[in-house]
């Protein structure tokens, strides 16, 4: 289905042809069965403003698109006419090691930055699903984060300066190069997370962290994710946080990589460690004998497992899948965690106790799930998140569903919230209809 | 619409009580000044008991167009709760209760006058921290520390208040509440409380806070290194982070500011010594073992002269005591000194400083030098006297000065003491007009008709109108804090 357009646009006018990709290539960058009428590649700043300025100009419907990972996320647009792609903005602008801080360009993907970093013996400790195509602005857009969340937080701790071109092309900057400031408001956090819809992001300068001497994991298998959880609640409850702490449970096959299978209702708790060969080697032990009291350890090599964590429900998607996200306060976590168990049709789960979120997903190969279920589920799970003061996000799904469900749920605020969108997109250009609230 | 000075008092009076309405000058003096050189009386100041009355207290000044400032402990440095406009001044010192601490999920919830020491001192009963430590804990508020985005030494690790809150209970300028951020970690949506953290007061009134606490660490380490000159103590700095790690906290000194320290205290530095570098790290035995054996070559390599280490609490508190000191030791120098509050990268710290020196040379005014060396947030105090005429101008120009000095060299206007009416007139050396309109956008988003706080961060708008002779605050004494 395409999108009218309101009336031609000559977008040689803003970018040279070059930039424009011919008619064949439109389909490939559909959002949520909507085609594009122009997909355009911007080489500079001042190119991704003129597109952005044109058609805004002619009011047309602009989506920003990284490296395209998530674009699942979100409600459907009530329309699509200009797709204006960030991977030609890739380059490094600065990396100011001894200061900590780097500055790069949106369309550079993580993998990308996280090798430039380690150059340095640095690092950005963040991690999103598909790092080789995921860009620093769609990680920025869309907030997303993985395990060592629970002791660095998300791309928004991390962020520290952004340069973003507005709904009619303005370019504006917030925050600056130095890790410390309250200069003029903070809005480098409510661009982070607002999928696009406020601006397109294109350059951001993170505070960066040495690459720590030592890093280690530690994994055992429990009968029951309520075992697992009890053990979580006792590493938690140490002096020291963990770098990262996940619950996996659910599915057969390779999924959990060196984790290997675990047999119906099992989970796995998985604890990793980071800093001086000495501190990360006496917390492994301390974990490993924690563990031991109720579950079989075995030992990991850091580093696949997560991204396999992180990767679950965005590698390899299959338009039948269903993935979705919880949040809350950790104590009422287990709460989400245990009314799943017994389900008749058990997700692949992944827990994260300490910061309390949840991901769960139904692969669409195995085509357990009705559509009418999948409504159902997703109604009852956000209730139930809801009834702890959480929240229920929907982050892909089959079409019939998305047409059924509003993908994001209530959320507080709604009213600032589109106060804001109408200050700074009152012609509702960028991404419409696809974030919470209708924004 | 108007209303009448003697109708208003009788109006707030109704909301929040009679005696907790001050409307006579000699009350009303105490709430003239904050921590900054500026000075302004608000019309008239009430003192609700909770979110309720702020709301009802709001909505009145709403509706009658009157100007709106909230108060926490009145001790921010750039302006932030002055009134300069006159209006109401909502002091929030009856609302100084922990509402909540909560181990398991590692969170508090305040409302807005707690004391940001009084916080942390409870948590550690529970074996936690609240990490975020200005230095002037012992006095500011957790609602002011969220007005200006507050740090603190250990912010170097830790990261700073907008790092740490969860949610916040704000109420808005047509006086209605909404909750901003929520109790977990993450919500959908646009992160409203991240852009309500820092914004000086002008988006609305915070009136509960709900934080997140970390584990208090059980071992603590903390170093001094004394060294010929400034340079060399940032060379330490540098190949301490060289080394691949981020200390807890790493303050620097230099000499001016030793010698004012010495001559009021025994902080054990030497007579001679250039710079004095405190370094701290904390963590597991572990931990802490494994960051000394790369903090003590460190210092070695950079030719410190005398390095120590606390070995005890008592230790710790004396090898803190000169840095925490050394505002109130600048007295023994000059009757005032003005703060300024710059950032820079870190690695542009000792270039500054020389900048530093050359504007005191300039303008002959002696500046003493304290410095969150970690993070490249410096503090230059300049020494003068405000009876000496024309002073007082000169201090303000050389201040501008610095802070050109410090935009310069890859820094910015504020690391932490916020822009305020100190320094709104120094915006566009940092962002363009499209910049400012920006931020200006999401402002009236939150607060369209705009009384909460007005003529702040942005140039232009209402200046000090009220008593326009300020005075410079000689804040002499162990109160006084950078």
């Amino acid at each position: 289905m395409t999108s009218a357009t309101s009336q031609p646009v000559d977008f040689r006018d803003a970018v040279d042809a070059g930039a424009l990709l011919p008619e064949e290539r439109l389909a490939d960058y559909c959002v949520d069965g909507v085609t594009p009428s122009v997909v355009v590649a911007p080489r500079t700043v001042e190119e991704l403003s003129d597109v952005t300025r044109l058609a805004s100009e002619r009011g047309l419907r602009v989506v920003p698109w990284g490296g395209g990972t998530k674009m699942a996320l979100g409600n459907p647009p009530s329309a699509v006419d200009v797709v204006v792609l960030t991977t030609s903005l890739n380059g490094l602008i600065a990396h100011e090691a001894a200061d900590l801080t780097v500055s790069v360009q949106a369309g550079m993907t993580l993998a990308t930055l996280q090798e430039r970093l380690g150059e340095r013996g640095q690092y950005l400790p963040l991690q999103a699903p598909l790092p080789h195509r995921s860009t620093v602005g769609g990680i920025l857009a869309t907030a997303v984060s993985g395990p060592w969340r629970l002791a660095y937080g998300g791309p928004r701790d991390w962020l520290i300066g952004s340069s973003v071109v507005l709904a009619d092309g303005t370019q504006a900057k917030s925050g600056g190069q130095v890790v410390k400031n309250v200069t003029g408001y903070d809005l480098n956090r409510l661009y982070t997370g607002s999928l696009g819809t406020l601006a397109v992001i294109v350059n951001a300068t993170f505070k960066v962290s040495p690459r720590p001497a030592e890093a280690g994991l530690v994994a055992a298998r429990f009968d029951s994710a309520e075992a697992a959880l009890d053990a979580s609640q006792k590493l938690l409850g140490l002096s020291y946080l963990p770098r990262a702490l996940q619950i996996v449970s659910g599915g057969k096959g390779p999924w959990l990589g060196q984790l290997g299978d675990n047999g119906d209702g099992e989970a796995f708790l998985v604890v990793a460690h980071a800093g001086g060969a000495q501190a990360v080697s006496a917390k492994l032990a301390q974990a490993r004998s924690m563990l031991s009291e109720q579950g079989a350890v075995q030992e990991g090599e850091d580093g696949e497992v997560w991204q396999a964590i992180c990767d679950m429900g965005w590698a390899d998607p299959h338009p039948g899948d269903l993935v979705l996200r919880a949040m809350t306060q950790p104590s009422l976590l287990a709460a989400l965690v245990l009314g799943l168990q017994g389900s008749d049709v058990p997700p692949r789960m992944v827990a994260d106790p300490g910061y309390g979120s949840l991901r769960l997903m139904w692969p669409g190969e195995e085509g357990a799930l009705s559509t009418g279920r999948m409504v159902e589920a997703i109604n009852e799970l956000r209730a139930a998140a809801r009834s702890v003061d959480g929240y229920l996000v929907v982050e892909r799904c089959p079409a019939e569903v998305k047409q059924q469900v509003d993908v994001w749920g209530e959320v507080e605020g709604a009213g600032l919230m589109k106060r804001i969108k109408e200050r700074l997109d009152p012609q509702g250009i960028l991404n419409p209809g696809r974030f919470v609230a209708g924004i | 619409m108007s209303l009448g000075a003697r109708q208003l008092v009788r109006e707030l009076g109704k909301i929040v009580g009679r005696d907790n309405v001050l409307h006579h000058p000699e009350d009303l003096l105490v709430y003239e000044y904050d921590g900054s050189i500026d000075r302004s009386v608000p019309q008239v100041v009430v003192l609700p008991a909770n979110t309720e009355e702020v709301s009802r207290v709001v909505a009145l000044s709403y509706r009658h167009d009157i100007p709106v400032v909230g108060r926490g402990s009145g001790t921010g440095l750039s302006g932030g709760a002055i009134a300069i406009t006159g209006g109401i001044q909502i002091a929030l010192a009856r609302m100084n209760r922990i509402l909540e601490v909560n181990r398991e999920d590692r969170l508090a919830t305040v409302q807005p006058a707690v004391i940001n020491l009084n916080l942390d001192n409870r948590v550690r009963q529970s074996g936690m921290r609240y990490a975020p430590d200005p230095s002037s804990q012992r006095a500011c508020s957790i609602g002011g520390n969220v007005a200006e985005n507050a740090g603190g030494p250990h912010c170097l690790a830790y990261g700073v208040t907008t790092n740490h809150v969860l949610g916040l209970e704000v109420v808005l300028e047509d006086g209605s509440i909404e909750r901003l951020g929520s109790r977990s970690r993450e919500a959908p949506g646009y992160d409203l409380r991240g852009a309500f953290v820092g914004s000086e007061g002008t988006f609305g009134i915070a009136t509960s806070a709900t934080v997140r606490l970390l584990p208090s660490p059980p071992a603590v380490k903390t170093f001094q290194g004394v060294f010929e000159d400034v340079p060399s103590a940032c060379s330490a700095v540098s190949a301490i982070i060289g080394r691949g790690i981020v200390p807890a906290a790493m303050e620097m000194v230099d000499a001016l500011t030793i010698k004012a320290v010495q001559s009021v205290m025994d902080a054990g530095y030497p007579d001679s010594a250039g710079a004095v570098l405190l370094i701290e790290v904390e963590g597991t035995d572990d931990e802490v073992d494994e960051l000394e054996a790369e903090v003590r070559p460190a210092l070695h390599d950079a030719r410190s002269t005398d390095v120590r280490a606390a070995t005890d609490a008592a230790d710790r508190e004396r090898l803190w005591s000169g840095r925490k000191g050394a505002l109130g030791a600048l007295g023994s120098l000059a009757p005032n000194y003005y703060l300024v509050d710059g950032v820079v990268p870190r690695t542009q710290l000792a270039p500054v400083l020389e900048k530093v020196e050359e504007v005191s040379r300039e303008y002959r005014f002696p500046i003493a030098n304290v410095f969150h060396a970690g993070d490249g947030n410096l503090h230059p105090c300049i020494l003068f006297d405000e009876r000496r005429e024309g002073e007082l101008e000169r201090v303000t120009e050389a201040g501008g000065e610095l802070l050109k000095i410090c935009v310069d060299a890859g820094g910015t206007l504020s690391g932490e003491h916020g822009i305020g009416l100190e320094k709104k007139a120094y915006m566009p050396l940092v962002f363009t007009d499209d910049d400012m309109e920006t931020m200006l956008k999401v402002r009236r988003a939150f607060a369209p008709k705009g009384t909460f706080n007005p003529g702040k961060i942005f140039p232009g708008g209402p200046e000090l109108t009220h008593n326009v002779q300020p005075h410079a605050v000689a804040m002499t004494g162990p109160g006084a804090y950078v």
